[in-house]
């Protein structure tokens, strides 16, 4: 009766045990449940043996059986290793531990139930027995299994640590049934275990631990059940084999694939680099690039050939004295504060700097151009490029025709001059005393070598003006006094025509401009009304306007007609039915000057019959078009260092 | 009776301004070129110079250089005279070697050289033009 209790408890709690497990497994297992079943059944066949045997045999056939069967389930545990790996191979030992520990249980189980038993169903009536014992196997490995996860609940040890202490649990067991036997002596040990209490009380705790400790582990065999694992690895070994050579292959491919297209990159990029470096090799500039933190990206030939290197030679630096960069107009070295270029380096562009060249390549000064861009990239400056050009020649023919100029200048002047001054000293009796005819005659020479000065000195102006050599000596002066000036020189003879010439001053003004060339352009002004006018005044009138200070010249003579307005200021216009005295030249003359000092020469009206106003505007010192203008003439006359000055104005 | 010594390569306005200043009754000697010039200035001791600038040879500026080193001849004042235009750098060049004033040929007749001449001789004031127009008066 109370074995028949105690089979049915245990059937119903293997029952559980074993529902829970599969239900957690799923299937999902490696070798390790396989060889669980195997190893379970190995200790059935030795339990099975050992009890059969020992009856007759006693211990030492226990403890070879015991060795056997140990050695053939370590086998079994080399089989995972090989097959799975170390983690199954591990698992598989902590299952050959508890399959060896729940074989001991089993045993004193079955011999609590049944001492004497042999096991073997050999009649109808032993199959209960032989169904229990399958049962009993069964609940073995389901044992197992919950005893491993929970010794994984233990989070205290580690996978190492659990393998050997059920090992020393297990062999504890052993080494109590061995000394408990040896100490009841042959065959009936087992009866004095049964009556054992020890061993009694060890079972319940075992069971009822693991029971306990199966039902709040749940949690820890979900996380378990996440990992992939595969069934029958030992078929699958093969394929999966395949599948790895395939993905090698197609990594392989892949590779290929990436080194065509790269070589193709590689080359489309070389040609690249060839043709902007024949593009750049091809033009007559010396080119060098230099990146913000001074480093030389990119000198070509025609530079080193410009700046007088030796193809060898590297560069490091652009410093003048490296190269003998001279000033334009002094024998000395540029000191690198008065490089412009170098400004490129901040971000400025500096173009159009000169500066001459000698070194031990290049014996004779030659004139070099630089201009300097910054280069940015989104607005931060990466470095700068620098074109070098050969302008030596450039230079000593704008230096010849400077000179040609000069030359032109006072070849044409000097017997003006002596025409002018002697014809005046004859006329003044210098030469002896002559008659009224003789005078009267001089007088006419006189005009006539007189206006052969003006038109000299206007047609050097306007060749001046065209090549843009005309010198402008800018000054601030008061405008007011340049106006007086003309006007005294122009009175008497304004009043010989029977004129009257009139000022209306501002309080002083002082303009930036060439203070000669103002004079020249009212002076023209003032001689064109007189020209004009019959009868009436001329009124020379100042008046500010904004950043201007507008000089007005009013008379009361013949006017302009509309038609003629437009070609006023143009060259060579005479306005007029006679042509008096005058080149034609004089209001192109000073309306190109007048807009070269920043301001403007203008007719602003003028009426048949009732007479012209002509109006220069001049900006004020300070002002910003006086700035710009100042900018500008200084620019010109960079460019033309040799300049001589402008024309002479002839009283 | 001053003493004047007229250097000017030209012939033809040498003889022009020979004429006026004689006429004006001053003495004159010529030179025309920078070398006599000097020899004529130890021996004739003028009591101004009328130096032209563009001379063959030595310029006006390299004889006038040589006559305010000489001791002997640097107290004399020169008048530089040229017939190209007057740029600032010229004029300050002429006055820093210590000339007295600076005339255009083209732009004066020679009865205002000889206005320059008498207002120099009158009273010796080195000018120092600042306003171009200063030089045209």
């Amino acid at each position: 009766m109370s074995s028949g209790i105690l089979i049915l408890s245990l059937l119903s709690v293997g029952f559980w045990i074993l529902v829970f497990t599969l239900h957690r497994l799923r299937f999902k297992l490696t070798l390790v449940p396989l060889y669980g079943l195997i190893a379970a059944l190995v200790a059935y066949t030795h339990i099975l043996s050992s009890f059969g045997a020992s009856v007759t045999q006693g211990n030492l056939f226990f403890l070879v059986s015991s060795t056997a069967y140990f050695t053939s389930l370590l086998l079994g545990i080399l089989l995972i290793y090989l097959f799975d790996g170390v983690e199954a191979a591990r698992k598989g030992l902590e299952i050959l531990v508890m399959v060896s520990f729940l074989q001991i249980i089993v045993v004193y189980t079955l011999h609590l139930i049944d001492p004497g038993h042999t096991f073997i169903p050999s009649t109808i009536e032993n199959f209960k027995n032989y169904f229990w014992s399958i049962t009993a196997m069964v609940a073995d490995v389901v044992f197992m299994v919950i005893m491993w996860e929970w010794l994984s609940k233990i989070r205290h040890f580690t996978n190492y640590l659990k393998v050997p202490l059920l090992i020393f649990l297990v062999l504890t067991l052993d080494a109590f049934i061995f000394v408990s036997g040896v100490f009841a002596g042959t065959g009936n040990y087992l009866e004095i275990l049964k009556s054992d209490i020890i061993v009694r009380f060890f079972l319940a705790t075992i069971m009822g631990t693991v029971i306990a400790a199966y039902l709040t582990n749940s949690k820890y065999s979900e996380k378990e059940r996440d990992k992939p694992r595969k069934v029958w690895d030992i078929l699958d070994f093969r394929s999966a084999l395949v599948r790895k050579v395939k993905s090698l292959e197609e990594i392989i491919r892949e590779r290929q694939i990436l080194e065509k297209k790269l070589r193709a990159n590689s080359n489309d990029l070389a040609q690249a680099k060839a043709q902007s470096e024949a593009v750049l090799a091809s033009i007559a500039e010396g080119l060098v690039v230099v990146a913000s933190n001074g480093k030389f990206l990119f000198f070509n030939e025609q530079a080193k050939e410009i700046l007088g290197l030796g193809p060898q030679k590297v560069v490091v630096t652009l410093w003048p004295k490296v190269y003998g960069m001279y000033y334009l107009n002094q024998e000395k070295v540029m000191s690198i504060n008065d490089f412009q270029s170098l400004h490129a380096l901040r971000g400025h562009s500096v173009m159009g700097e000169k500066i001459r060249i000698k070194n031990e390549n290049i014996k004779s000064f030659k004139t070099i151009k630089i201009n300097a861009s910054p280069i940015k990239i989104a607005s931060n400056i990466m470095g700068a490029a620098f074109t070098f050009t050969d302008i030596t020649k450039e230079q000593e023919i704008e230096k010849a025709k400077d000179e040609f100029l000069s030359m032109a200048s006072h070849e044409l002047r000097t017997p003006l001059a002596a025409i002018d001054g002697i014809v005046a000293m004859i006329r003044d009796g210098e030469y002896g005393k002559i008659s009224d005819e003789v005078r009267g005659g001089l007088d006419d020479v006189n005009t006539a070598s007189e206006n052969l000065i003006r038109l000299v000195n206007d047609l050097l102006s306007v060749s001046r003006i065209e090549a843009g050599r005309l010198k402008y000596n800018l000054s601030d002066f008061d405008i007011n006094s340049v106006i007086k000036q003309v006007v005294d020189l122009y009175t008497p003879l304004a009043t010989e025509q029977g004129l009257k010439l009139d000022i209306t001053e501002v309080p002083k003004v002082i303009v930036q401009a060439d203070q000669d060339k103002v004079n020249q352009i009212i002076t023209n002004l003032i001689s064109n009304s007189l020209k004009f006018t019959e009868k009436g005044k001329i009124i020379i009138s100042v008046k500010h306007n904004g950043d201007y200070l507008d000089v007005s010249v009013s008379d009361t003579g013949r006017g302009i007609a509309k038609k003629d307005c437009p070609k006023l200021f143009g060259k060579f216009q005479q306005v007029g039915a006679e042509s008096r005295k005058g080149s034609g030249l004089g209001l192109f003359i000073a309306k190109q000057m007048a807009l070269k000092m920043g301001g403007d020469l203008i007719l602003k009206s003028s009426r048949i019959g009732k007479g012209s106003v002509f109006a220069l505007s001049l900006p004020k010192e300070g002002t910003d078009p006086a700035v710009r203008a100042r900018r500008e003439i200084e620019k010109e006359a960079s460019l033309h260092p040799d300049q001589k000055s402008d024309n002479i104005e002839k009283k | 009776m001053a003493k004047l010594l007229l250097v000017d390569d030209d012939p033809l306005l040498v003889r022009m301004y020979q004429k006026k200043l004689e006429n004006d009754g001053y003495e004159i000697q010529t030179a025309d070129d920078g070398d006599v010039a000097l020899q004529k200035v130890d021996l004739f001791k003028p009591d101004l110079v009328l130096l032209d600038i563009m001379m063959p040879k030595i310029n006006g500026y390299e004889v006038l250089k040589k006559l305010k080193a000489n001791q002997k001849t640097k107290k004399i004042p020169v008048i530089l005279l040229t017939n190209v235009g007057s740029s600032d750098s010229d004029i300050e060049k002429g006055m820093d070697l210590g000339a007295v004033a600076y005339l255009v040929k083209a732009g004066n007749r020679p009865s205002v050289v000889v206005s320059k001449v008498k207002e120099i001789l009158g009273g010796y004031v080195r000018e120092v033009p600042k306003v171009k127009a200063k030089i045209k008066a």
